[in-house]
């Protein structure tokens, strides 16, 4: 039994190495060196504080490794990583607040996203993040997430309405 | 202790210095002066060289009353004086070397010291349990004359203690004795309050200059601000409105007899209320039709022909206006009462925007002391050992910080001020209105005392009233936080009803306390104004007389007027102030306990890093006990080599965790010593030796944070990938990346958002992740279900390589990759082996294996 080595538990992908293909059903492949993966899924460690690293490989439930940084990988690649991640990832961003009606802690929100228009309910306040310095975060009631990058970026009438919620 | 590394007899030596400090500190407690009647039934049975080491009083007698008994021991024999109702003692001697064991029976209510010797057992003093701890400092230091006397007696210790578990005592005031309620923590008949007061003020001390502008800021307003009565009385009713020296025509001529007022004259100015004294004139300056009398300094007559204008002569107050105010000779009224108008507003203006500029600076100074305050305190917290919070509740702890904080802010920012401000207005408007008129002064402060009296009383009764009902309270939201979460209980057993019983009573006991406070606020309310209404009533009387009389104007009386009413306030504050003083003076108290409070685990200068632990562990007859009473580890040594494992296994209660907490240093050891690597663990600075343990407990502690952050809890520079991998090899990665926030995840107060099993996998990250030399499992999985345990089994198998282990398992199973197991058993080291060695020993582990097989067949079943 030898001594146990943190480094040992975790395998990291070199990002030279990784190629990412389509094949022709449209799943994503992976091709590491040698290997190919299809059917691959990626996730992210951390999707709130760092969604462009941290991203995790898998294939069936098999981790293939860990890409610490998703800006280092070839052009082509790192589109179709991009476009796989935001499927995998539906946030959209919230570019203006049209109105906020309160009750009882409860808010409805209606609001112009880059995916359009949209409007949402948030359950409490705890729904709504504001992950220093600028950005926020909504959760709504049936657990679609929304947010905003940076909230100086909004409008007057946009900052006053967030403002009374956070 | 440092000798420790130098000599290599270390055990002796250190029970030695144990032993010389514990003479330091208790002789003087041990030692009890004995009193006349007592001597000469002792000094016939003690030699002469024998010297005492132990005299001690009981309040008990052997028999079971009360009494006092007398216990002494000296160097070579211990001595019972037992009256048991007697006049003379029944007298017992022992010789030191004729006991074998001391024993402190702890029984319901009282306690026995008994004596065991080779062939008996003599009781030799009873005590009720106020004297627990006295007693309980003399049963060691009996054994150590006892071990002194027979040095080569064999080191066996005796069994100490047995009997019902010590209840928790109140804590009890060092000074008065009184009991100190639990609330409080601090003896409220005590504390200093003076000396609370001057220390508090220590922390507004660096913001002096700030202190003293609002003082003085507050001095001018109060003066300012008894400027519109004056100027209402003096000027707007006596000069303009209603001037009371109007001018008079006279119908004769012959008025002044050779600088004498004529009987006609003075009957003209008896009748318009201005009264001459009888040898009134004192100057006479006649000059054709014209002339002038002053009457000592009360008026001055001028006569201009006819026309006769009587001026009551300026007072001080008079005077100060027209240096403001009124410069010329005879102001015309129309201008004079703009100039009024002018000066009250400016006045108004002026107070207003003082009075905020220093409210701003008051809170400014109140929120920085708090500020200050505060985060002293908790600092300090951190510093103090677990013992300081094994004796203290949580909320307790936490409403000092908050609570308490925040009152001495309020004392400070504005308690002080407001008394001072107080005071000075009471004394300002006292002063004027005895230079106004001294009798209608002390009239108008007549009923001041009954004030001062009234609101004292009934301070005191609203405090009484009020603590009752906070308790109601406090009582309800009790039955509330219990049932509510009880609630699959109560429906259980169906007992409902009950419940809803019990919450009637108690709600209905609210409601009457509540209509109690109701009643005393509504008594109080009218009392108060009535009393009001009856000094005014008294001005109105009195004043009124003295206005007919033409003592006083009536302007005058306006101003006593107006100052009553602002007269009861700062009164009926100031009858507070105690109440005010005694609660910010125990806050104080309160907050200054903790800051005084010494951390027991504490670094000393010459604390040496460990920063390459290898991680042999050894324990050298190490005795522990949490409350100095009941031993929790009585004398275990042994000795673990770098990367062994060790399973800890015994009864509940029998010290495992305890052992644990000595190895964290959470607590120092009463006697022995632990050596990590051989250096003493009290001479390893406390951050050094706890960045290499890691700890893993049966219900982790997670903090309202995310999942990265949680596992990089002690490891604060790790980086993401190594938190991952942390993740990975504690068999969490997978769940974590499940949730839609991955490593984002926030784990919610005390990792509720996560489940148990979920929570001790985190924290095995966190231990991975710290890469401890010493691991510590305390029951790691033992909450959580078979499928999750072996998944958390898996990673801690992983965790333990290479390191020093010491796991704890009430599943004995789990512990089948231990080197070497370590049963204890009440507090002492039972066994020590391999699991082999320990069932062909048939023991206690043995027995122990025996059992769960059986139970875990009963369960398969
Ligand atoms: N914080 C404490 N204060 C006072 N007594 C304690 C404290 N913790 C444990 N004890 C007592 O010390 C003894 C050993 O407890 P512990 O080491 O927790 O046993 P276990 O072997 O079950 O872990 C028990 O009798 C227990 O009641
Ligand atoms: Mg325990």
């Amino acid at each position: 039994m030898g001594d146990f080595h943190l480094k040992d538990e975790i395998t990291i992908l070199d990002p030279e190495s990784i190629t990412l293909e389509r094949n022709r059903f449209g799943d994503l492949t992976l091709k590491l060196g040698d290997e190919t993966y299809e059917k691959v899924r990626i996730m992210r460690a951390f999707p709130l504080s760092f969604p462009e690293k941290y991203i995790v490989f898998r294939v069936r439930n098999e981790e293939i490794g860990l890409l610490e940084d998703a800006e280092k990988i070839a052009d082509t690649s790192r589109q179709i990583l991009e476009d796989e991640l935001r499927k995998a990832y539906f946030i959209p961003r919230i570019t203006r607040i049209c109105s906020l009606e309160e009750n009882h802690g409860a808010s409805k929100w209606k609001v112009e996203t880059d995916y359009g228009m949209r409007e949402f309910d948030v359950r409490s306040r705890d729904d709504i993040k504001v992950l220093p310095p600028f950005r926020v975060l909504f959760r709504d009631a049936d657990g679609n997430r929304y947010e905003i990058p940076d909230c100086r970026r909004l409008d007057p009438k946009s900052q006053s309405l967030l403002d009374s919620e956070t | 202790m440092r000798e420790y590394r130098h000599q290599p007899r270390g055990i002796r030596n250190g029970r030695e210095k144990q032993a010389q400090i514990s003479e330091q500190d208790d002789s003087e407690n041990l030692i009890e002066p004995i009193p006349e009647n007592i001597r000469p039934h002792l000094d016939p049975v003690i030699g002469a060289g024998e010297e005492i080491k132990i005299s001690l009083s009981t309040d008990m007698t052997l028999d079971g009353s009360y009494g006092t008994d007398w216990l002494v021991a000296t160097d070579q024999q211990l001595i019972a004086l037992n009256f048991n109702g007697q006049e003379s003692p029944d007298i017992t001697q022992i010789s030191l070397g004729e006991i074998e064991a001391v024993e402190a029976q702890n029984l319901f209510g009282n306690n026995i010291l008994k004596l065991r010797l080779t062939d008996r057992g003599v009781e030799v003093a009873r005590y009720t349990k106020s004297l627990t701890r006295k007693f309980a400092r003399a049963s060691p230091k009996i054994r150590e004359l006892i071990r002194q006397s027979k040095p080569e007696s064999s080191e066996q210790e005796d069994q100490d203690h047995y009997g019902p578990r010590e209840e928790k005592r109140a804590q009890r005031c060092e000074q008065c004795g009184r009991p100190i309620p639990h609330w409080a923590g601090v003896c409220p008949h005590c504390i200093e309050k003076r000396r609370l007061i001057f220390r508090l003020l220590n922390y507004a001390l660096p913001y002096w200059p700030i202190a003293a502008i609002a003082l003085l800021l507050l001095l001018v307003i109060t003066v300012i601000s008894l400027a519109p009565e004056m100027l209402l009385g003096k000027v707007l009713i006596d000069r303009i409105l209603a001037p009371s020296y109007p001018r008079l025509e006279l119908g004769f001529q012959n008025d002044l007899d050779d600088g004498v007022l004529s009987p006609a004259l003075r009957q003209v100015l008896r009748s318009n209320k201005v009264r001459l004294s009888e040898d009134a004139v004192i100057s006479v300056e006649q000059a054709g039709n014209k002339w002038q009398i002053r009457d000592k300094d009360n008026y001055t007559i001028t006569r201009d022909g006819a026309i006769l204008n009587v001026r009551r002569e300026p007072d001080i107050f008079d005077k100060i206006i027209s240096f403001f105010l009124i410069r010329e000779e005879n102001p015309d009224p129309k201008s004079l009462l703009v100039k009024v108008i002018v000066a009250l507003i400016l006045i108004n203006i002026v107070t207003n925007a003082l009075g905020a500029i220093r409210g701003y600076m008051m809170a400014w100074l109140g929120q920085r002391i708090t500020y200050d305050l505060r985060n002293e305190t908790y600092a300090h917290l951190h510093r103090l050992s677990l013992n300081f919070y094994n004796t203290r509740e949580t909320g307790n702890i936490m409403s000092r910080i908050t609570n308490d904080v925040h009152r001495l802010q309020d004392f400070v920012a504005e308690g002080l001020q407001d008394m001072i401000h107080n005071t000075v207005m009471l004394f300002i408007m006292g002063s004027i209105m005895l230079k106004l008129n001294w009798k209608l002064g002390i009239f108008a402060m007549l009923p001041t005392p009954l004030i001062v009296i009234l609101s004292i009383e009934f301070g005191k009764r609203m405090h009484k009233v009020f603590h009752r009902l906070w308790r109601r309270w406090a009582g309800l939201s009790a039955i509330l936080a219990d049932t509510i979460p009880g609630v699959r209980v109560v429906k259980a057993f169906a007992q409902e009803e009950r419940e809803v019983d019990k919450f009637e009573t108690r709600s209905y006991d609210l409601f009457e306390n509540e209509l109690g406070a109701a009643k005393l606020w509504t008594v109080f309310g009218p009392t108060m104004q009535f009393v009001t209404f009856i000094s005014n009533i008294i001005i109105w009387l009195v004043g009124g007389l003295q206005v007919i009389a033409g003592e006083i104007t009536l302007g005058v009386l306006m101003i006593f007027m107006g100052f009553m009413m602002r007269f009861l306030g700062p009164v009926r504050m100031l009858s507070r102030l105690h109440q005010r003083f005694q609660r910010a003076a125990t806050a104080a108290e309160r907050v200054f306990e903790i800051l005084d409070t010494q951390p027991d685990v504490a670094d000393k200068p010459d604390s040496v890093e460990l920063p390459d632990m290898q991680g042999r562990v050894e324990f050298r007859n190490v005795s522990f006990s949490y409350d100095g009473n009941k031993k929790a580890l009585d004398g275990v040594s042994f000795e673990v080599s770098p990367g062994e494992m060790i399973g800890l296994a015994g009864h509940s209660g029998a010290g495992k965790s305890t052992l644990i907490n000595l190895i964290c240093r959470f607590y120092d050891v009463d006697e022995g010593a632990i050596l990590i690597d051989g250096v003493d663990l009290r001479d390893i600075k406390v951050k050094s030796l706890r960045e290499q343990i890691g700890v893993v407990l049966q219900d982790p502690f997670l903090f309202n944070g995310t999942v990265a952050e949680n596992i990089a809890y002690g490891t604060p520079n790790a980086t993401m990938a190594e938190i991952i991998a942390a993740a990975k090899a504690a068999n969490a990665h997978d769940f974590i990346l499940n949730f839609p926030d991955g490593y984002d995840t926030i784990v919610g107060e005390r990792g509720a958002r996560v489940s148990g099993g979920e929570r001790q996998r985190i924290s095995i990250a966190r231990a991975i992740l710290k890469n401890p030399r010493i691991l510590i499992l305390d029951e790691a999985t033992s909450s959580v279900d078979t499928e999750t345990e072996s998944l958390i089994q898996e990673a801690l198998e992983r965790l333990i390589r290479g390191r020093t282990v010491f796991a704890i398992a009430h599943r004995l199973s789990t512990l089948k990759h231990a080197n070497r197991l370590l049963i204890l058993r009440e507090g002492q080291l039972d066994e020590i082996g391999t699991h082999d060695e320990l069932l062909e020993k048939d023991g206690t582990y043995a027995k122990l294996c025996r059992l769960q097989t059986e139970l875990s067949r009963i369960r398969a079943w």
